[in-house]
Order: C-alpha cells, then structure tokens, then sequence
C-alpha cells in the first residue's frame, strides 16, 4: 500500500528553484526525518505537499492525489505543524476559539477538553489567549489544533527549533507518543540531524532543493555516503567530543548560503570534499548531474562516487 | 551575493563573489539612473492627472470660468482657442508635448501666457521654501541627535518629556496659524516687521519661521527616535566593547548611521514644505505660487491652476529625489531597495 | 479596554480627556446656547475690538465672534469626522482590493499608491477640491480622498504582513474559506492599528479643512468653520486682531487635543511603559582580596529597572576563569548568562545595578574604579563577540576601519601598523583576500564571514580574555564547526582564556574545560567537562545532559523532561530556585537557599542533595525511602 508519495515536485520562485525535481515516499504508519542547512527548501517542500504552495509534480496520500482538485476533506487528512508557536496562533483568539476552529462537528467543548489532555495541557488554558502561555504550551496548542483536524498525515516543521531543550524533550515526546497512539504518518522537518535521527525512521537529506541522500536513519547516520551528509553528520555538536583543532581534508570552509556550482555538472562539486577540485580525475563531476542516475535507484546517494567508495572501503 | 571558496586545502578561486548589492562606482550609477527612472513614471503620472482633472470637472469648464453672463459664442469660441473641442487623445498630446516645450496655455482670466505668470511667481515662493528647507534640517538634526543622546537609555526623563511636549506642541499647531499668530505679536502688536508683501528681507523672516517650525518640531523627534534605536543598536554595543574613545563612538560609528535612518524618514515632512508655502503665503499675502493658486481656483482658471499644481508637484517630487540620492551616496544599502 | 485606562492615569491622558470632553461637548450643545449670538448681526457694533459683552469682540456684520467660534466647532469637527471616514473608507477598500487582486493588481495599486503618497495631504485635496468644487461637502470629499492613499498604504502593509503569519496558513490548511478567514483572523488584527490611525487622522483632517476653508476653497458663506472665520479675521488683523485670533486658538486647542489624545492612545496600545533607572551604586573596593584568576568573579548579582520596580536576571554568580582556560557558561533562556558577560564586560549600561563582592579581571578590581578608567585596560586585553554577527558590525563603516580600530586606538599603531595588522588578523580566520574584504561594508558578506571578521577584530587588540556570546547560535551546522575551531585554535595561538556562552551543553563539552551552569541568575554548578559529563551533580545539570537528544540517544525511550518553567527574573523565592521542578526537592531545598559550594577539588554545586556522587545519593536515597 502507498502512503504519502511525493513525485517530482517542484517549486520555483520568480525563476529561482526552491524544491528542484523531489520524489519523496512516507510509508503509512511511518516517521520520515528531512534534514537539511537554512535555504534547503525543506520548509518549501512541506508547504508544497500540504498546498500553501504552488509547485509542479504529483503529491498523494494512499493513491488519492492531493491538488487543488482534492476535497475538502482529503486535504484536511494532511496537516502542517509550525516552526514558530509565536505566529502560528491568532493572538486575538482564546486557546478555545483555536481549536474549536479547526473542529467540525458538535460537541466542540468536550473534544477540545480531550484534546488538551492528549497534549498534556490543563483544561484551564482554554479561556487563556495565546500571548499569556509560554512557548512550550503553545506549541503544544497548536499541536493539539492539528489534531483537531483528524489527520493521517503530519507535517512537523521545525517544531522545536525556537524552544529550549528541556521544553524540546517535552514536545518531542509527545509527538512520538501521539504518532504511535494515533498511527500516524509522519514528515519530520529539521535542521538538527540528532533530532531527526531520534525521531524517525528514515532519513531524508537536502541541500539546495535536492533530496541528495536518503536511507533507513540508522544506516544513513552510521555510513552516510554522499559528502555532503557526511559533512553534516561530523558537524553535529556531541557531548564531550574533542576535535582536533587543525583543519582536516574534509573539512568545508563553504556555507549553505552560497548558490550551488551551476552547469551541467554536480551542484555540490565546488564544496565537495571528494569532488573534482580536491582530487584529480574526478571531472566526471564537472560534467554529468549525478541526479539523473541516483533517481533510477533508491536509499541511495545522488553522488558519483558514493558506490565507488563504499567499494574502497 | 555568493562567498568566495575558501576551502584551506585549496587556492581561493572561482566561483568569483558576486558581490555587487550596489557597492562602487557602477553600482551608484545604476541606482541613480533607476531613481530618475522613476522619476519620469512619477512625473508622468502628475502631468496625466493635471490635465485629466479639467476633464473630470462636471459641466463645461470654460462655462464655469466666464460666467453664466457669456455669451454661447465666446464660451465656444474661447473652448476652441484652448483646445478643449479636440479629442481627448489629440488632446493628450499637445498638453504632453506643451509641458515639455513650457507651453502651459493661457490663463482664462487674464489671458496671459501660464508660463509667464508661473515665472513670476516661482521666485517668490522659493524664496521662502528654500530658507525654511535648510533651516528645518539645519535645527532639526542637532535638536534630535543631542536629545537622543541625553535621553539615552532611559537617562534625562525630564528632558524626554518636555521636549516631547514642546515639540508636541509645536506641532498641533498648522502652519497658518502659527503665520497668524507671529504676524499678530510681531507685525501687529509689537510692530517689529513689516506689514504683509514683499518688501526685502526683513519680510521673508516670519514666512519662513512659520513655514518651518512644524516641520522641524516633527523631524526633531523623529531624528530622536531613529538616533536612539542607533545608540541601543548592537554594532553600538560592540563598539562600546571595544572601548572606542567617546569621538570615534559617537562621530564615526553612530554619526553615519542616525543621519542616514533620519533622512529615510525626512522626505515626506520635508515636501510637506511646498503645501506648507501655499497658506503661509496667503497670511502673508506674499506673491508666491499659493496666493495665485487659491485665487486661481475660486475664479475657475483651470489652464491656471493646472500649471500651478504641475509646479508644486515637480517640486515635491525634486525634494523626494534628493533626499533619496544624498542617502544613496552616503549609504550603499539604501540604494538595495529600489530596483 | 484596560489599557484606555491610561486616559485617566496619567497627565497627558486626562489632559487629552478633558479637551476632548469639551470639544464633543460644545460639538453637541454650542449651536444651541450661543447659536443667536452667532447669527445677530448689528451693523452698528460691527468690527469692534474686545469688550464685556463681546470678549472677542464683533465682526463686519457685528455678530459675537467669541460666540460664532464655539458654534463652528460643529462644523469643523463633524467634517473633520466625515473626511477621515470617507478617506478610511476608500483607502482601506482600495488597500484591500490590492489583497484580493492577483499579484500585476496588486503591483500596478501598489505603485499608483506609492506616487500618490509622496504628494503633501494638502496639495491632494486642493487637486480634488477643483474637481468636487467648493463648499462643505465637496471639501468633506476632497480632504477624504487626500488621505485615502495613506490608509491604503496601512491596509496593505498590515494585510501583507499578516496574511504571511502561519495562524492564517493554518486556518488555510484546515479547509477554512476566504471569507472565514478575513473576518475571523484579518479583520481583528487589522482593525487596531487602522483605527489609532484613523483616530490620529481625525486630527489631521481638522487642520487640513480649516487650511482648505482659510484658502477660501472649503466651506463657503454663509455657513462656516474656524479656517473660515479665520480668513475673515485675518483681513482685519490690523484692526481687532481677536477676530483672527479666536477662530487662529480654537484650532490650536483642538490640534493639541487630537495630537495629545493620538499619543497617549498610541503608547496605550503599544503597551509602552516607562521605567524609572535605576540609581548607580557608587564604586567601592572589594570586600575580599584578589586570587591569581585572570577574572574573578564573586556574588555577582544584576538589577534591572521594570515596570513593576527592579527584576533580577543575576541573582548569585561566582567564578574564577585562569589565564589560557576555556570557560563554558550553559543554561535556558532566561538563565541570566548573556546578562553575566555584558557585567564582566561592563556594559549594563547605566539603567542597571551591577554588584558583587568581587569582579577582578588581570588583577584590577573593575567596581572599585569608575568604568572609564578600566576602559584601556578591557579595551586592549577583553574583546567581546555577540550571537548576531549582521548585527554586530557597523552597517555605514568598512570592515578594514572596524578591524584598525583597537589595533588604533589600544596598541597606539598608526594608521599603516593597523592596517597591517588588520590583515593579519583577517587572515587568521581563513578569511582570503584580505585587501578586498577590507574595503567591504559588512552586508556584502556572508553569516558565517561576518562571523569571522567579528572574531578577527577582537584578535587585533592583545585579547587574554575572548567572550562569545552565543556565537554559532544565528548560524548553520557546518559554519558552527569552522566558528567554534576558529575560536579554538585564535585561544591556542593568542594564549587567550575564552568564554563561551550557549545554550547548547553539546557545543560548550566539544570546547571548553570547564563548565559552568547556569540556572534563574545562579550559577548552580561548576566543574571540568569530563567530570560533569561523567558524574552531573546538580539535579537540573542532570536533565539538561539528557533532554536534548544526540548521536547515540536510544530511538525507543522518551527524553526526560522538566516540568513548569524557569522563574522568571521577578519571582522571589526563599528556597532553592530549581526546587519547584526537581524531583528531589524536600523541604529545606523549598526554604533554604543552597550556597554554590565545593564538592570536592575541582567541582563546586549549589544543592542540598546532589546527584551522583557516593555519599549525599545514600542520604538522598534514605529520605526517599522514608517519604513513602
């Protein structure tokens, strides 16, 4: 059975891609983490897939595609959680009003009662308004909004990214419970590679609007094959982790920020650390996208040299 | 704006940064030709409007401006000596072509050349204009940076309120009103100046006052305001971390960036100025573009007024160009946001 | 609205109330009372100066001008009314139909309204006033359409900004229509700002009619406003200047009202508040005597001035930090950690209270001097690096005469040393290129450079104390690593102690040597990487470790959390400030504040029952024991 398909989309803004070209699978049931720097269009992506915007390619839940065409209701089975709990909830409407929102059906009161203590909240806050509860508690109203909704599919965006990290744990564990209890499907956006690894099944990579690797978490996080994830899993912080203070080969003195080589070649190839700038013979990467191959296979890395290095190893 | 690659392995080569966001030489030159790009679309749309307003009148406008005494030929006859019996296009066109030219027709009144009237009256006005437009700049930015920096921090409570309230003061009160108040202490009660008119310079001191004291209370609290967020900004900080002396504090790192955010603010009060000079000198009975305009639309000379209101338009538009190129000389960020 | 309690509170507000109760008192009820003064004419009296019976005298027809400018405050006011409801009407429909066109609409309204608003109000409406004509409803129309094009400014700034906000997304996503969602979530949280506006305009609107009516192209004979009376008077100015003088004052008080009552609305619904300084405590030597520390912190408390009186973001901090040492200072917001570097720092700022037993850097005790005189001492050997590096440097300035400057101003270089050194610097930190980079404004660079240049000004004075403040925390993974190395190996070469701020535990244990925690204003725990990573003591040491998951965190087991959240910079307790969120806490932890003391050598923590460490876990575990 197919569960959330995303096929070939893209985004472009005035001529600027955003997304570029991605086929993304959610099985049903199933947690998959996209990881990616600032301008990754991994925010785009989410956005697209529930239709705040426009894009080319296909998206679809169990088969039923999910365009403007869809009903009401098979949009409302895809719902997006926001980054920011600051601007995600009408500052002018009570924690009540909020919920009771996105609730059809009668008995709002009861349900929204229900709601709240899904998301560990005090039935108390329903006559509170949004700027008199912290940031955790309002992330988890706006959690417990888009389950009003009954979906099937979430789409977390940075959900944690602006919370502290005792208040992190909090909304973390609740979101897994709530996706085991409920069976959800999830897409788990993030830009922190050891969140998203302890979230989700499966690990999507992006970079410059490109899924550049993807794989079951584990096996993605322990032997990452493109270099640009291997770049990123290296610079996630670890507790009590000395580095070495000189520079080492792979090191990349490049930020996300910068616009990715352009031509026919690799979009990765003037950062990479593998590529044809740091070692000789490999204008394989001047040349050929290697995008056009690594879409024929899958859980695979969109790198020339991935299998050429696993083969080495 | 791409970033150089610096991997240390490497020589720093291509890609070439693309740093371009309006820094040097060329970048000035495309943000001025831009700036006077909109100009032209900006002008265009005042000289369309003058000349659709006589179209946009109800009744005939040559009607209204003789009188209900005229006769139907002279109506006719005058309507056909300005054109107004041609298509609207036809029209159009030698307004377009007569602006360009500096033929604004003739007044309905007195007959006489727009363009000569205008030419005798425009060095009057800018005679005011001009001294109040230095004058509100020359007050207001010392007034608002020395403000700013005794009320810095929340220091000076005292010398915050009251100079919010004597600036608030000043304000509420309109230019017309402040012409009449000086006119009454200084020309009627305490005979210190001339009566109304033109008559040298010492009868250009109270127009010119009362032209800027508005103005420059309103740029003098916003010059504060925009020096404040200057001073509590965290370049400031970090200029008072790195134990600066008091001089490159204040003149080099704070200077730059509270005269360049005033001025952002400064052109709309300061071409609030030319509507200014239209009742000022209407107090004064000076023989500006504003004594002739306010007659010129009572007895309906529209060819007349029309050419008035190009002229102050222009000017309006003149000041708004060169607020925006003095800031986008002085800061090259400015010049970012206006493609 | 609690907040228009301010009308009442505070002077300006019941000066703007009591102006504004007389204005719509005599708008109601002068017609009325004086309207026969106003309308008797008696050539026999006619233009005669002030007397008893006429306080402002008389004008040509001999009517009571006193009396004929209390009647027109109707006049003026209701048109001034009407005006700004007409001009708030077509503005905000045309603001609005900007939202609801497509986007070429929305441009092509966008740029006729931006020509438009360079034009001055009053030259708008004597542009429309031609086309209206003259008298009182034409000018009503013309001044309204003068300030159409500024409410149309305001509604489409606020509904473009709003309608980018993820609540209206949201309600989006939920299936909600276009008009749900105008009328439950835009209009409410336009209509404020557009109504301060429109309440402020009705302001503008009396003056710009009164000017209309003063030029003779507004209200027309026989009927009349205060610019009309006012063209009157002012022909017989010479004569009985009170003619001119009446009408010239009732448009001041009425300006001064609306121009009153419009600020102190808008500072109410800004919800501004005014805080009084606090007074500076005055320098005084330390009560202990130095150590060998390069910085020496002890019972460092902050103070800062609050609506309600003075809040405390540092209550009780100590700590010394040894030449070469790398000192990681973590906690959650509102820890009070960033507060801590800007007192080591000295820059509070004169609106807080800095105090503590000692604060000594390189020997010299910094609140015993006033703060000029330690300025070339922290100038030359302290540099600082803040969390926004797009912030922190100079927009209008070079990054080359940002990079002289300490080299300048503190090693007494000229302008050619600086430069050299400059460079230098620049080059330190992987920055290539130098000579052009310094010739950069800094929006020409990247973050992360931006980042860079920071840290290389700090390395141009002769630093033995680099403070970074959240260095990494506005910048990507990658670029993090390459910040942190940079400060690394800058501390290494420069023989320069660091101070790392973070909020990230992760970050701090990859750098530093020591680590101090940081919880509501106490340091609550101090103690080498090793050991606190290995044995944390104190409870909140212990959750922090664990909350945020890393490589190695087991997928299947959920993150232990905190319950409640931190106390606030205002909350004063007695006890333990963790206590109301520790697991642990008993009844002396919630009455008796527990000093920062040493556990053994190296480790100091401020608790009762520490965790983790032999002999305290066996008492800890009695007194659980007992408590059930």
């Amino acid at each position: 059975m197919t569960g959330l398909t995303v096929d070939h989309l893209s985004v472009s803004y005035g001529g600027v891609s955003a997304v570029d070209d991605v086929s993304l699978e959610v099985r049903p049931g199933s947690v998959v983490g996209l990881v990616g720097e600032s301008g990754s269009g991994k925010s785009t992506l989410a956005a697209a897939v529930v239709g705040l915007v426009g894009y080319s390619g296909r998206v679809s839940w169990k088969g039923e595609l999910l365009d403007g065409r869809a009903g009401r209701g098979a949009r409302r089975r895809v719902q997006l959680v926001f980054q920011d709990h600051r601007s995600s909830l009408d500052p002018r409407m009570t924690v009540a009003g909020i919920i009771g929102e996105a609730l059809s059906g009668g008995n709002r009161d009861e349900r929204s009662r229900r709601l709240l203590d899904l998301v560990a909240l005090d039935p108390a806050v329903l006559d509170r308004l949004p700027g008199s509860l912290s940031g955790g508690q309002r992330q988890r109203v706006a959690i417990a909004r888009t389950l009003a909704a009954e979906p099937e599919v979430l789409i977390a965006d940075e959900v944690t990214a602006s919370l502290d990290v005792s208040v992190q744990a909090v909304v973390l564990n609740l979101l897994r419970d709530i996706q085991r209890e409920l069976g959800l499907t999830v897409l788990f956006i993030s830009h922190n590679l050891a969140v998203v690894r302890y979230m989700s099944d499966e690990v999507a990579v992006m970079y410059h609007g490109r899924i550049v690797e993807r794989g079951a978490a584990t096996e993605v996080i322990a032997d990452p094959q493109h270099p640009y994830t291997r770049t990123l899993v290296e610079a996630v912080p670890q507790l009590g982790k000395r580095r070495p203070t000189e520079e080492g080969a792979e090191q990349l003195l490049l930020e996300s920020s910068q616009s990715p080589a352009g031509g026919a070649g690799c979009p990765f190839r003037s950062r990479c650390p593998v590529g044809p700038r740091v070692l000789a013979g490999r204008d394989l990467c001047e040349h050929e996208d290697p995008f056009a191959r690594a879409r024929s296979r899958r859980n695979e890395a969109a790198c020339h040299f991935a299998e050429a290095r696993r083969a080495s190893c | 704006m791409a970033e150089i690659a610096t991997l240390s392995v490497l020589p720093p080569t291509a890609p070439e940064d693309a740093s371009t966001a309006g820094g040097g030489a060329a970048g000035l030159a495309r943000f001025v030709a831009r700036r006077l790009l909109r100009l032209v679309g900006s002008l265009l749309v005042l000289v369309t409007a003058t000349f659709g307003m006589i179209h946009l009148l109800p009744g005939n406008p040559v009607r209204a401006a003789l009188g209900q005494d005229a006769t139907a030929a002279v109506v006719a006859a005058r309507t056909h000596q300005l054109g107004l019996d041609r298509t609207l296009v036809d029209q159009y066109f030698s307004y377009l072509h007569g602006v360009v030219t500096g033929n604004l027709g003739v007044s309905i009144v007195s007959s006489e050349p727009v363009s000569t009237i205008l030419g005798a009256r425009i060095p009057a006005t800018l005679s005011i204009a001009l001294p109040a437009f230095v004058l509100v700049l020359l007050v207001s930015l010392p007034i608002g940076l020395s403000m700013a920096l005794r009320t810095r921090h929340g220091r000076g409570e005292r010398t915050r309120v009251a100079f919010i309230g004597v600036t608030g003061l000043v304000n509420s009160v309109p230019d017309f009103v402040w012409a009449t108040l000086l006119s009454a202490v200084f020309v009627v009660g305490l005979k210190l100046l001339p009566v109304a008119g033109d008559a040298g310079f010492t009868s250009h001191i109270l127009p010119v006052v009362a032209l800027m004291l508005g103005p420059a209370a309103s740029l003098s609290r916003i010059v504060r305001v925009e020096a404040t967020k200057v001073l509590e900004s965290e370049y400031m900080q970090a200029a008072r971390s790195r134990r600066l002396p008091w001089r490159l504090l204040y003149l080099r790192h704070a200077l730059p960036n509270m005269i360049t955010a005033s001025l952002t603010f400064s052109g709309m009060i300061l071409s609030g100025l030319i509507a200014g000079t239209v009742l000022v000198e209407n107090v004064f009975a000076w023989p500006g573009l504003g004594t002739e305009i306010s007659q010129a639309v009572v007895s309906k000379d529209y060819p007349l007024v029309q050419g008035i209101l190009l002229i102050l338009g222009a000017m309006v538009l003149a000041i708004h160009l060169m607020v925006d190129l003095v800031l986008g000389i002085l800061d090259p960020r400015s010049r970012i946001g206006e493609s | 609205m609690a907040r228009l309690r301010i009308f009442v509170r505070t002077p300006p507000g019941v000066a703007a109330l009591v102006l504004l109760v007389g204005l719509l008192f005599l708008v109601v009820a002068a017609p009325t009372i004086w309207g026969a003064g106003a309308a008797n004419s008696n050539v026999a009296i006619s233009n005669q100066g002030p007397s008893g019976a006429h306080l402002l005298g008389t004008d040509a027809l001999g009517r009571d001008v006193l009396d004929r400018v209390l009647v027109a405050t109707r006049s003026s006011l209701v048109l001034a009314v009407l005006a700004t409801a007409v001009g708030g009407a077509i503005g905000v429909t045309l603001g609005a139909l900007s939202a609801v066109t497509g986007r070429v609409g929305a441009r092509v309204l966008g740029a006729a309204i931006n020509v438009l608003l360079a034009f001055p109000a009053l030259l708008l409406a004597i542009f429309f006033a031609v086309i209206f004509g003259l008298g009182s409803v034409a000018s009503v129309f013309a001044v309204g359409a003068s300030f159409a094009p500024g409410f149309a400014r305001l509604t489409q700034t606020l509904a473009a900004s709003i309608a980018e906000r993820d609540y209206i997304r949201a309600a989006r996503l939920l299936g909600r229509g276009r008009f749900h969602i105008a009328w439950r979530h835009m209009l409410p949280n336009v209509s404020e700002p557009l109504m301060l506006y429109g309440t402020i305009h009705v302001g503008t609107a009396i003056l710009t009619l009164a000017g209309l009516s003063f030029l003779g192209l507004g209200v027309q004979p026989p009927a009349y406003d205060w610019g009309q009376l006012l063209q009157v008077g002012l022909s017989q100015i010479y004569l009985t200047p009170a003619q001119a003088l009446g009408p010239a004052g009732a448009i001041v008080i009425a300006g001064i009202a609306c121009n009153l009552a419009g600020e102190v609305l808008a500072d109410a619904l800004s919800g501004r508040q005014r805080v009084r300084p606090l007074r500076p405590v005055p320098a005084a030597p330390g009560s202990r005597s130095g150590g060998t520390g390069l910085l020496e912190v002890r019972d460092l408390a902050i103070e800062l001035p609050a609506a309600g009186g003075v809040v405390r973001p540092v209550r009780e901090v100590s700590f010394d930090l040894q030449p070469e040492e790398r000192l990681g200072i973590v906690g959650e917001s509102g820890s009070g950690k960033s507060m801590t570097a800007l007192a080591i720092a000295q820059l509070v700022g004169d609106q807080g209270r800095v105090r503590a037993d000692r604060l000594s850097f390189a020997g010299r005790d910094l609140l015993a001097e006033p703060a000029k005189d330690n300025a070339a001492l922290l100038g030359r050997n302290m540099a600082m690096i803040f969390q926004d590096p797009g912030e922190a440097l100079n927009p209008a300035l070079k990054i080359g005469t940002q990079l002289r400057e300490p080299a300048q101003v503190h090693l007494g270089l000229d302008r050619r040393a600086a430069a050299v050194r400059a460079a230098a610097s620049l080059r330190s930190v992987a920055i290539p290129d130098v000579r052009r980079r310094m010739r950069q404004h800094q929006h020409e660079l990247s973050g992360g450079m931006k980042q860079r240049v920071c840290i290389a000004v700090g390395l141009t004075g002769e630093p033995k104390l680099l403070i970074a403040d959240e260095p990494t925390t506005a910048l990507d993974v990658s670029v993090q690593r390459q910040i942190l190395r940079l400060l690394v190996q800058a501390g290494e070469r420069e023989q320069t102690a660091v101070l790392l701020i973070s909020h990230d535990i992760a970050v701090v244990s990859e750098v530093c040597d020591r680590i101090l925690v940081m919880y509501a204003g106490y340091a609550v725990e101090d103690a080498p990487v090793e050991a606190l990573l290995r044995a944390p003591a104190h409870p909140y040491t212990e959750v922090l470790l664990a909350a945020s998951p890393d490589m190695a965190t087991e997928r299947g087991t959920p993150l232990p959390t905190l319950e409640g959240r931190v106390p606030g910079p205002e909350v004063e307790l007695s006890g333990c400030y963790f206590a109301p969120r520790c697991t642990y806490a008993d009844e002396r932890c919630r009455s008796e504040r527990p000093p920062l003391a040493p556990l053994d050598a190296t480790r100091r923590v401020a608790c009762w029952h520490p965790c983790n460490v032999p002999a305290p876990a066996a008492t800890r575990a009695d007194e659980i024991a007992a408590s059930r």
